[in-house]
């Protein structure tokens, strides 16, 4: 059963009884008034009737003789004086006298005393009254009986009123509890479509928010819940994209050394080849090996900066100035480049292998991006309390969609080259986890042509 | 046999493709950029080009578009439908994916050549195999060969100076579904160098197949 059906049917049903018991109860203490009247009228018209007849029955015994007959006229005569409503009996001791041949048995004692009331209620509605009348030479006992078809018609009609009345109004309330409880529902029901939608997997849809209600509060909440989580699932999309991205890459990134491999160790296998042909196959296939496992190398490291926990110490760049230099000389030689350094800053709080990882990372792609006779210069400076870590060289640069690519695992600018070196692709991406890492923000400037600027910016706290 | 140009940015992948089609007879040129592949497709013509699609400056797809008359087919690393049907749709003859086998390449080649129609006479000795004619003489003189055998010494002669196992041969020269043993392919091969006299040209390699050598 739906809520609005619930609260409907408990409403219609708590008003219809409410509304009965109460008419019930304001009726019956009325008519207990009514009645109670009703008595003291009839008990005040058995006096004065009583009075009478008492005068008149003193008469008659002080002439004598007094016959059933007698006494029947004077009771008719008195009877007579009222409306029809009144009946008398009267009882001569045991002998019913009045009214003529009832012969009603008197079935009361006078122990009770006198002036008895009593209501009868069921068919006919009746107050009756009764006692001694005369007390001498017979004792007379009266009953007075009034019969109340006026009150019981009063009542009989209000009640049939009542009835009615009572009737109208609850289908009306019906009506009309109905009409606004639909309404009141309606922002429930629309608000159940919207969360159907959002279960069936439409994330756009919204409840409204007009009205300043529970309901439209929690409409308001909802779509802030709904936000929310439409906001997250944005994000860990965009995360499994990347991640799907990286995982084809890597895939693809399998493959050209491993054609390579497959290839040669296959040519080997089935082509005449001579003594010296061989051997140049076996340095391929030695060759792209080595490239699988730097891959395989660089992978770990790079998950290794995203899970593990790296301690941040306080550690002198000089030191760290000349480890990289020396490291780099090979390549400088090699390649006909300068290589330059100048580091402004004497000690900083970072991880030390993570640092100098970063740098040479960075200054060996700049190397790499540089012909002969190049320059290279990278150092350390402060500024507003940053540490700023610039590399710059000028070399072939990046256009701007490469630019915008570089940072993305395994992209490689220079695709045939850099494989041909066996540089994973990795470079800048294994820098960027770093960068992450120390919380810092790295910047590339690149200029086709003309060479590339990077800088990374460290938050406050990496200075000693 | 043909002219192939090698449009691949890996040297190592262009070495090998070079290495093999070699093999079989191809002359390669290889080139490691789109854009010197088609600058040198300006000077000099070529039977047929083997593109690689994630190419320095100029893209496979790219590549394409600008290239008329060559056959093309298409050897990357990317394997997915998408890339399938849009370098089938621009025109490529078919779209091979790396890793691939040296005899899937080979294969493939041969049915994009013949499908260019060139009738060629091949000379394995004193022995000439017209492919198109499926006639074989020596000295001038007819040899019969039952179409078993002719098709066992074309998928050789297609392979050339590359072993073929055995049951590579079964599946290159009986189909797929034959049901043979491999000893068939020893009868068949012994019978081929009787009729033809190629004792040496069909060269036992231990352990694995035979090797026709050229």
């Amino acid at each position: 059963m739906k809520l609005w059906q619930k609260v409907y049917l408990v409403t219609i049903t708590l008003f219809v009884v409410l509304l009965n018991v109460g008419m019930y109860v304001v009726f019956e203490l009325t008519y207990q008034k009514d009645i109670a009247v009703e008595q003291k009228q009839a008990e005040a018209q058995y006096n004065i009737l009583t009075n009478g007849l008492i005068r008149s029955i003193d008469s008659l015994y002080q002439q004598g003789d007094v016959t059933d007959a007698k006494l029947q006229r004077v009771i008719s005569s008195f009877e007579g004086y009222y409306d029809d409503e009144i009946f008398l009996t009267l009882w001569r001791g045991e002998n019913c006298v009045y009214p003529k041949n009832a012969d009603v048995l008197r079935d009361w004692s006078t122990d009770a005393g006198n002036n008895q009331l009593i209501l009868e209620g069921k068919d006919i509605m009746s107050v009756t009254v009764q006692g001694i009348l005369y007390e001498g030479e017979d004792i007379l006992y009266l009953r007075y009986e009034k019969e109340l078809t006026e009150l019981a018609d009063v009542w009989d009609k209000l009640q049939i009123k009542y009835i009615v009345i009572s009737l109208v109004f609850s289908f009306i309330l019906a009506i009309i509890l109905f009409i606004v409880l639909r309404k009141t529902m309606k922002p429930i029901d629309e608000l159940t479509q919207v969360v159907d939608n959002m279960a069936d997997g439409n994330m756009e849809s919204r409840a409204s928010e007009q009205g300043n209600d529970e309901i439209a509060t929690l409409g308001k909440h909802f779509n802030q819940m709904a936000d929310k989580i439409q906001e997250n699932i944005e994000l860990i999309r965009q995360e499994s994209d990347a991640k799907q991205e990286f995982v084809d890459n890597f895939a693809h990134e399998l493959k050209s050394p491993l054609t390579s491999i497959y290839g040669f160790a296959e040519y080997i296998q089935k082509a005449n080849v001579s003594e010296e042909e061989k051997m140049q196959c076996m340095e391929y296939i030695m060759a792209e090996s080595k490239n699988l496992l730097q891959l395989s190398y660089t992978m770990l490291d790079m998950a290794k900066i995203r899970n593990e926990e790296f301690s941040v110490e306080e550690f002198d760049l000089c030191e760290v100035e000349e480890q990289i230099n020396s490291r780099m000389t090979s390549i400088c030689v090699e390649r006909e480049v300068t290589l330059s350094s100048d580091i402004c800053v004497q000690k900083i709080n970072a991880n030390k292998v993570l640092f100098i990882s970063l740098i040479s990372n960075l200054v060996q792609n700049s190397i790499y991006a540089c012909e002969n006779g190049g320059q290279v210069s990278w150092g350390i400076d402060e500024m507003n309390n940053t540490v700023r870590l610039y590399v710059k060289d000028n070399g072939c640069g990046m256009t701007e969609e490469q630019l915008n690519r570089v940072k993305e695992p395994f992209y490689r600018v220079d695709k045939a080259r850099s494989r041909e070196e066996g540089r994973t692709g990795l470079g800048l991406a294994i820098c960027a986890e770093i960068v992450e890492y120390h919380k810092g923000q790295m910047e590339i400037q690149s200029e086709m042509g003309k060479g590339t600027n990077i800088f990374v910016k460290f938050p406050v706290k990496f200075t000693v | 046999m043909a002219n192939i140009l090698v449009v691949e940015d890996d040297r190592h992948i262009s070495e090998l493709v070079k290495r093999n089609l070699s093999l079989v007879g191809h002359i390669c040129t290889c080139v490691y950029d789109g854009l010197s592949g088609l600058d040198i497709l300006e000077k000099q013509s070529f039977d047929l080009i083997l593109l690689d699609v994630m190419l320095p400056g100029v893209s496979g797809f790219e590549f394409i578009t600008k290239v008329s008359g060559t056959p093309i087919i298409f050897v990357t690393a990317k394997g997915n439908l998408e890339d399938r049907l849009q370098g089938l749709s621009l025109g490529a003859e078919d779209y091979i994916v790396k890793p691939f086998e040296m005899l899937e390449l080979i294969a493939r080649i041969n049915v994009v050549l013949r499908r260019s129609e060139r009738d060629e006479v091949i000379q394995i000795g004193d022995v000439q195999v017209d492919l198109k004619k499926r006639v074989v003489s020596r000295n001038g003189q007819e040899i019969v060969l039952t179409p078993q055998e002719f098709s066992l010494l074309e998928v050789l002669i297609l392979n050339k100076n590359i072993a073929l196992s055995r049951d590579k041969l079964l599946e290159l020269a009986w189909g797929y579904d034959y049901m043979g043993d491999t000893k068939t392919v020893d009868v068949h091969i012994q019978k081929l160098r009787k009729k033809l006299g190629l004792e040496n040209e069909i060269r036992t390699i231990t352990k694995l197949g035979y090797r026709l050598e050229i």
